[in-house]
């Protein structure tokens, strides 16, 4: 009757350590990592900004919440004191890139080198098309 | 031709002109804040375009719900699933003015207080809002921030049960836009 008493006891708490376990990972996880994340489109700029000129919902559906690599020839940069934005393609709206806070503390030096003409390699969370800045990609990384 | 020639130069110098009027910003901030009983929802969003049309006191805001970001996955997850359902309506804007415009003179610095209105889309709902807000003019770089409350309710934006009666309806809006003239930009 003890040991059956004890069994009951230990899966009793067993159980309401992995709930509490599961809600506390649950709350607890971060966002996700664009940094880590295998693209899931990897792509010269100037398709994915054709694509969503012609197809802006289905490109929406198709791209929106994915982590994008892109391709392409910068047209602006534009630094301020917290962000830095690369723009491609078109200078008006064109793919608006804002860089993650990691890429612009470990490539300050690169950035400030960086002049519109360049090539670059960009790997971000596309968000969508935006009436004012084009399709944009935020948490942007630089590729190796 | 000399007559074509000049008709040209002033179309040019017009359209320069009426450029110079505008201003916009892609980089502008908005936070949220949706209070729950257990913890809240506090999103931050660096990625708000904006034109006003200093000739008009017109302006634009619009940004992309996927670009709110949050501490905690399961928030933003929340957020954009369940609450604003962002694969659905994707993005959010503003079309308006502001109220009593010619009164301002936007060309000195100085801070104004001053009242915006007009209609703003949010979750596919589009209602008219008039809020108050402040702009201040420094070195002819104009900034504008705004403090208000939505409704969740009155923009169809629906909390799962569970999150019923620990939910408050008021969603804290924080807007700061820092502008720069239209041609250069």
């Amino acid at each position: 009757m003890k040991t059956a008493i004890k069994i009951l006891l230990i899966i009793t708490t067993s159980i309401i350590a992995m709930c509490f376990s599961f809600i506390y990972y649950a709350f607890s996880k971060p966002p996700r990592n664009i940094e880590t994340e295998i693209p899931s489109f990897i792509m010269d700029a100037y398709d994915l900004h054709t694509e969503f000129s012609y197809f802006q919902e289905t490109s929406t559906h198709k791209y929106a919440n994915n982590v994008v690599q892109i391709s392409g020839t910068i047209t602006e940069i534009v630094q301020s004191e917290k962000n830095v934005t690369i723009t491609l393609v078109d200078i008006k709206k064109g793919i608006d890139c804002t860089l993650s806070k990691k890429t612009i503390e470990n490539n300050q030096d690169l950035i400030n080198d960086l002049i519109p003409g360049d090539p670059i390699c960009l790997k971000g969370k596309c968000d969508g098309v935006d009436m004012i800045m084009g399709v944009v990609l935020t948490n942007c990384f630089i590729c190796n | 031709m000399l007559r074509t020639l000049i008709i040209i130069t002033a179309i040019c110098f017009c359209n320069i002109n009426l450029q110079s009027q505008k201003l916009i910003t892609k980089s502008g901030e908005i936070d949220i804040n949706i209070d729950a009983s257990l913890f809240s929802f506090i999103g931050h969003n660096k990625k708000v375009a904006s034109i006003i049309d200093l000739e008009t006191g017109e302006i634009v805001i619009s940004t992309l719900i996927r670009s709110f970001a949050f501490k905690k996955a399961i928030l933003e997850e929340q957020f954009n699933d369940n609450f604003v359902e962002s694969e659905q309506f994707p993005s959010s804007v503003f079309i308006g003015r502001i109220v009593d415009y010619t009164s301002y003179d936007l060309s000195s610095d100085g801070r104004y207080n001053i009242i915006i209105e007009g209609k703003l889309n949010l979750h596919g709902v589009t209602k008219y809002i008039k809020e108050k807000a402040s702009v201040t003019v420094t070195d002819n770089i104009l900034s504008a921030e705004a403090c208000f409350n939505l409704s969740a309710d009155s923009y169809d934006i629906k909390f799962e049960k569970d999150y019923l009666n620990t939910i408050d309806d008021n969603i804290g809006i924080t807007v700061n836009l820092l502008y720069k003239p239209y041609a250069s930009n």
